[in-house]
């Protein structure tokens, strides 16, 4: 057990040394590691927090490459260089590719440019004429569930409280406490600054309004 | 894989042995809660090559033998259906079905399986299927060079020899969006007969990784590929059509069938199932649950929405002035002004 999931079964009123419900092993804490997986993903999709670095060696005559990582998912490519040339590649896409050049594709030579596509493949310009380059690119990641206890937590400390709050609010959610639930949703969206993405007012307002429907339809009927 | 879903689903709904909500209703909830998603946020997008000559799974003539297919697959419906229970090969069997005493000339040779086609002059459409989850194509292009999208009707109107005429292709047009399938205009004069495995239909190929979709040809690996990090796989633009396209997410039904969405996009497909599931009209309705994953729905929406702007950060923006643009655009060539007139 880590020092989150220790955290979050002492705000859910579980003793971490002596469970009753969340046992120490990957069954017993596999709700809590599935919600702070997810509210780690979610932090890392919103703040960007997270990258690597990855090489990859271009083929001739080939534009388009699909990546597959092992340990997290493509989020966005933040920075990108062709290293043979010692260049930044700018980043592009196929439709502003297409309405410069229709046979954009046709041509080989240094590569210029990149594009992303969905959520794996990662496209070049022009496709290089030879395989001697190599596209290093820093990237967003998007880690993977964690599996274990003593698994690297992919979130900077800062948002550790978030994550647990996260976590805390869905195991109300499963426990069928909605207010309480949103409570900690909205600590969790304050403490990672998120008051856009997760408005509180809004939320409320949103909430109310539904009362006030249900309300009317009630004394309507 | 939707089994493991489905068990975080119910872990929410508090029903983990399907009392109150059954497998069949939830799976369908998802189905068009993610159906929801994509169409507001168009987040799912692809590109895949398909092989030239198209491969297809097998062939049918009636509609009462597709129930029989595997639907997922490419299945191609061969011949000239004659509606009902008839289809025919050449116009001459029509004429001694319906008594005619007419000679109609021919359009060219029968073929059932499409790959034939590449062997005689064909008097069908050549037919290649769209991969099985495209919503809408975007790009389209063949062996390196852009495609136009045309209709058939523009095209008959404008060549009447358009089923026999070969050569490089310059544009295509969908057949029937039910059989989620396409042609090219004209028909690649030139092409590379990989080297097929096996006997009969041509259905796999070395080197080439076919996907759930038998018959196309979605990456063509052995270029790269490690354990250690990261897989790279070569999608090959050379020789094939090569489409980019909207995605249309996969139904799920089965325990052990793929989810569409990313693992760490599919928790918002997840609060939209359980804020209908707990709004539905059942025993287990509960309102302000309902509301607490409807509300985090909206969020995720958003949160969605933001990510999708993250992915653009790395542009170079430039500004323009209204009044003179910095940049000289030069979108297609032209004639000098000197050429003379036809």
């Amino acid at each position: 057990m880590n020092e989150l999931e220790r955290h979050t079964l002492l705000l859910v009123g579980e003793d971490p040394d002596s469970p009753d419900v969340f046992t120490d092993d990957n069954i017993g804490l596999e709700q809590i590691r599935d919600s702070l997986s997810d509210a780690i993903q979610e932090i890392v999709m919103l703040t960007g927090g997270y990258e690597e670095e990855f090489h990859i060696p271009l083929v001739q005559d080939q534009a388009f490459y699909r990546l597959t990582f092992n340990d997290s998912y493509f989020g966005w490519v933040v920075d990108a260089w062709l290293s043979t040339e010692g260049r930044r590649l700018m980043q592009t896409s196929l439709t502003g590719l297409s309405h410069r050049d229709p046979r954009w594709m046709v041509f080989r030579g240094t590569t210029l440019s990149y594009m992303q596509i969905g959520h794996d493949v990662i496209g070049v310009y022009p496709a290089p004429g030879s395989s001697a380059d190599v596209l290093r690119f820093n990237a967003v990641m998007v880690p993977k569930r964690y599996e274990y206890a003593d698994q690297r937590m992919k979130v900077r400390k800062l948002f550790r409280d978030a994550a647990v709050n996260y976590a805390v609010a869905e195991y109300y959610a499963s426990r069928g406490d909605a207010a309480e639930a949103a409570t900690h949703f909205q600590h969790y969206a304050e403490t990672i600054g998120a008051k856009h993405v997760y408005s509180q007012s809004r939320q409320a307002r949103q909430m109310r309004t539904q009362d006030n429907v249900g309300e009317r339809t009630q004394n309507n009927s | 894989m939707w089994a493991s879903e489905l068990r975080i689903i119910r872990r929410y709904l508090r029903d983990p042995t399907g009392k109150i909500w059954g497998d069949e209703l939830i799976a369908e909830t998802w189905n068009q809660s993610q159906r929801e998603i994509q169409d507001a946020l168009d987040i799912l997008e692809d590109i895949k090559a398909l092989p030239v000559p198209p491969r297809a799974s097998a062939s049918y003539m009636h509609d009462c033998e597709f129930s029989f297919l595997e639907p997922n697959d490419a299945n191609y419906r061969c011949l000239h259906s004659f509606g009902g229970w008839y289809a025919f090969c050449c116009s001459a069997e029509v004429e001694v079905i319906t008594g005619s005493t007419a000679n109609a000339t021919e359009d060219g040779d029968a073929y059932t399986h499409p790959h034939e086609a590449f062997f005689i002059t064909p008097g069908l459409e050549v037919w290649y299927p769209w991969p099985n989850d495209m919503a809408q194509a975007t790009q389209v292009y063949f062996d390196n060079e852009p495609l136009l999208r045309i209709t058939r009707r523009a095209l008959s109107g404008r060549d009447s020899s358009y089923l026999k005429r070969s050569g490089v292709p310059q544009s295509w047009y969908d057949l029937d969006e039910v059989e989620n399938a396409f042609s090219l205009y004209p028909r690649p004069g030139a092409y590379t007969w990989e080297d097929p495995t096996g006997e009969g239909m041509v259905t796999f190929v070395e080197d080439d990784t076919v996907s759930s979709e038998v018959g196309t040809v979605t990456i063509r690996t052995g270029t790269l590929s490690s354990d250690t990090g990261i897989t790279i796989s070569v999608i090959g633009q050379t020789n094939n059509v090569l489409v980019a396209y909207r995605v249309m997410p996969a139904d799920v039904s089965a325990h052990s069938d793929p989810l569409s969405f990313p693992p760490h996009m599919t928790k918002y497909v997840r609060y939209r199932v359980l804020e209908r599931l707990y709004g539905a009209n059942t025993d287990g309705r509960i309102p302000s649950l309902s509301r607490l994953w409807g509300s985090r729905f909206e969020q995720g929406m958003e949160a969605l929405g933001k990510f999708q702007i993250n992915r653009l950060q790395d542009r170079t923006l430039r500004l323009r002035t209204r009044v003179r643009s910095p940049a000289k655009t030069r979108r297609h060539p032209r004639l000098p002004d000197t050429y003379p007139a036809i």
